[in-house]
């Protein structure tokens, strides 16, 4: 039984590097289409274009996890049964679930060392891809930067809120000029201009500052205001970055920061969610996709049962997009979203492989 | 009628593999791009069936692009099938030799080529160029009813725009303008929608602060305000790159690296058979170091193909390093034969 275990176990991870292998190669060639679009036309030349490959690669291998899911076990089950091995383990008295066990625990493994290894990894060469690739599209949940322009909302409170506009940053040392800052609240609005300005812990030091009170209607001039915020510069800096750049470990912190900005939505919760949860959601991709091929017989025709099988995965993908979609769209709560995501292949599985054991 | 049988049956199971290959693929490469699609568009809360719709458009320039991918994998796969299920052996001891798989290959690669050529001299860049005009106006279209939010939106490069939605309705409406001075307009609540290439803010309870360039401020509190700004409509031309370009429009703009690369790609797709035929094929050699050099040797060729395709070169710098590695495979699999037989 150990022995067997062990053979799923390896034949398994064996069939999902090969696919990993093929697969991420296949995107690479595609996705130097979308480099050549991208790079600047004297930066065309073999050496960036390997470079640049080689920094988008732990991206890729995470993108196309489920689709190496779905393939690697629909060949190993296919080859299983092609070989006769998977009706000798039944005949051995073996369940379907119980072969499923060494296969779920090699797809888990693989989860896991993506969400711990190649998860940080993609995020930080992701980073220089786009460092060397000068790619500046700002992200929606992220702070607004165009040509060293900053532009902040921050939600102090239910009642109290900041627009700050700053026309100069210095993202090195956070030294800022030119500001205007508005701020709203319920009982009076004021408007701030300043030369300079500082980020230190809590507190925006302002310098050579113009204030203006609505309710009094006055005019005053400092020459220093310190403006207390609820954000320090490390959540700046933080926020700059796109959702997606940053490791599973930052997730919480992040989450939080994004917040204070008003920046927080539940397409960054569910998006996290899963990548969370993706060690989980590759095993029950697994467990369809042998729900699927498990009932393949040896003479029976194969490519039927693999189109609907692979179909039955490409779908599974797809509604998890559609489902993203959905829940940005309506405003819904990502957990419960995510739920949806996992249950309704969990429970396709389920009702295939209780329909095959039945026969 | 026995060697029309087995060309016919060898025939569909290469089209079978084919397809299942092509499935696959094609599967991975458009779900991988529905998802971009989905990324992009998620701000501007574009109807699920348009995007889907947007992403049929690239299928004929993705096919284009991984054709000679699934060739490979697709002959490697039915031959080692044929080859396990003892059908390669049965075939060769009917005393025919190679010329049933011969035949049979030319069959195919007729077929695939014309396709091919079809796909890649007119109808995916044709159809390509549609996707890139669809695909711009999508995203500079901008519909405010569906936002949720904004984040500090460039209406033009004078005008920034944030609002809040709260029960469908825009709040905490701010807008920042230059004209003569640069303007600050904030309004509790409001309406905003696009018409007749202006941007209409209606705007209930704010204020608007006018700087001028002294740093002098002046205000107005409101409790209706209507402001209207201009937009311009953006030029499509700009979307337009060589992927775009059919085999007409290369010719008569004198295009001719373009056309070059077009030709190359078909002949990789017949270099690709014959480099399988005589690697794999003539001496039933599929075992598993036969067959990644094969597919590895394919994919580097064009791996190759793709980057100096992509790259700023000349005609020379493109034909040479890739007839080069072509030579290079040659020779190799040649010294590797050798070195087999001894």
């Amino acid at each position: 039984m150990k022995k067997i275990n062990t053979y799923l176990f390896f034949l398994t991870n064996k069939y999902l590097i090969i696919n990993f292998l093929i697969v991420s190669i296949f995107i690479i060639l595609i996705n130097l289409i979308e480099l050549s679009r991208i790079i600047s036309e004297n930066e065309k030349n073999i050496f960036n274009f390997a470079y640049l490959s080689l920094l988008k690669y732990p991206s890729i291998l995470n993108e196309i996890i489920p689709f190496v899911t779905i393939l690697g076990v629909t060949f190993l089950i296919r080859n299983l049964i092609s070989n006769n091995e998977f009706i000798s383990m039944r005949n051995l008295g073996y369940s379907i679930f119980d072969i499923f066990k060494p296969i779920s625990l090699a797809v888990f493994f693989m989860g896991l060392f993506f969400l711990f290894f190649v998860n940080p990894l993609s995020v930080f060469m992701e980073t220089e891809y786009d460092k060397k690739l000068d790619n500046r599209d700002n992200s929606l949940y992220s702070i607004k930067i165009s040509d060293n322009e900053m532009w902040i909302k921050n939600e102090i409170d239910d009642f109290n809120s900041s627009f700050i506009n700053i026309k100069n940053i210095n993202l090195k040392n956070m030294n800022a000029s030119n500001i205007k800052i508005l701020l709203i609240s319920d009982l009076d609005n004021k408007f701030i201009m300043a030369k300079n300005g500082e980020f230190k812990n809590n507190i925006f030091l302002l310098k050579d500052v113009n204030y203006y009170n609505f309710k009094k209607d006055e005019y005053l001039y400092f020459d220093n205001y310190n403006l207390t915020i609820n954000f320090n510069k490390d959540n700046l800096i933080n926020s700059i970055s796109k959702y997606k750049l940053i490791p599973f470990y930052k997730y919480m912190e992040h989450s939080e920061t994004l917040s204070k900005f008003n920046l927080y939505s539940s397409e960054i919760g569910l998006y996290y969610l899963s990548e969370i949860l993706k060690p989980f959601f590759t095993v029950v991709i697994a467990f369809v996709m042998l729900s699927f091929t498990a009932k393949f017989q040896r003479n029976e025709n194969f490519f039927k049962v693999f189109f609907i099988a692979i179909s039955v995965g490409f779908l599974i993908f797809l509604l998890k997009e559609i489902i993203t979609k959905v829940t940005i769209s309506l405003t819904l709560n990502f957990i419960l979203s995510y739920l949806v995501i996992f249950l309704i292949p969990f429970f396709v599985g389920l009702y295939q492989i209780i329909k095959i054991e039945n026969d | 009628m026995v060697i029309k049988k087995i060309n016919i049956y060898l025939f569909l199971q290469i089209i079978k593999y084919f397809i299942l290959i092509l499935f696959i693929f094609l599967g991975v490469a458009w779900l991988l791009q529905i998802t971009r699609l989905f990324t992009l568009s998620n701000f501007l809360y574009i109807e699920i069936y348009d995007i889907i719709l947007l992403s049929l458009y690239l299928i004929p320039n993705l096919i284009t692009v991984i054709l000679p991918f699934i060739l490979i994998f697709g002959l490697l796969l039915c031959f080692n099938k044929l080859k396990r299920d003892n059908e390669l052996i049965s075939m060769l001891s009917l005393g025919l030799g190679l010329t049933p798989f011969k035949n049979t290959l030319f069959s195919f690669c007729i077929i695939i080529l014309s396709l091919f050529t079809l796909l890649n001299f007119y109808l995916a860049p044709k159809i390509y160029g549609v996707y890139k005009i669809k695909e711009f106006d999508i995203r500079n279209t901008l519909n405010f009813d569906r936002m949720s939010f904004s984040n500090f939106l460039n209406l033009d490069k004078k005008t920034i725009l944030d609002f809040n939605k709260k029960d469908n309705e825009y709040v905490n409406i701010f807008i920042n303008y230059i004209d003569d001075n640069e303007n600050v307009v904030y309004a509790k609540k409001g309406r905003i929608f696009s018409k007749n290439n202006q941007y209409h803010f209606k705007l209930n309870d704010g204020f608007k602060i006018s700087i001028n360039e002294t740093d002098e401020i002046e205000k107005l509190e409101f409790k209706n305000y209507v402001l209207k700004i201009d937009y311009n409509n953006f030029n499509t031309s700009k979307v337009i790159d060589k992927n775009t370009f059919t085999i007409f429009d290369d010719y008569n703009s004198g295009n001719y690296l373009n056309i070059s690369f077009k030709i190359m790609d078909i002949f990789l797709i017949i270099y690709i058979v014959l480099f399988f035929f005589n690697n794999n094929l003539k001496e039933i050699n599929f075992n598993t170091n036969n067959n990644i050099y094969f597919s590895s040797l394919s994919i580097c060729i064009l791996l190759l193909n793709q980057i100096l395709k992509n790259s700023q070169i000349t005609i020379y710098n493109y034909i040479f390093p890739l007839f080069g590695i072509i030579l290079f495979s040659l020779i190799l699999t040649k010294i590797k034969k050798k070195y087999e037989k001894n």
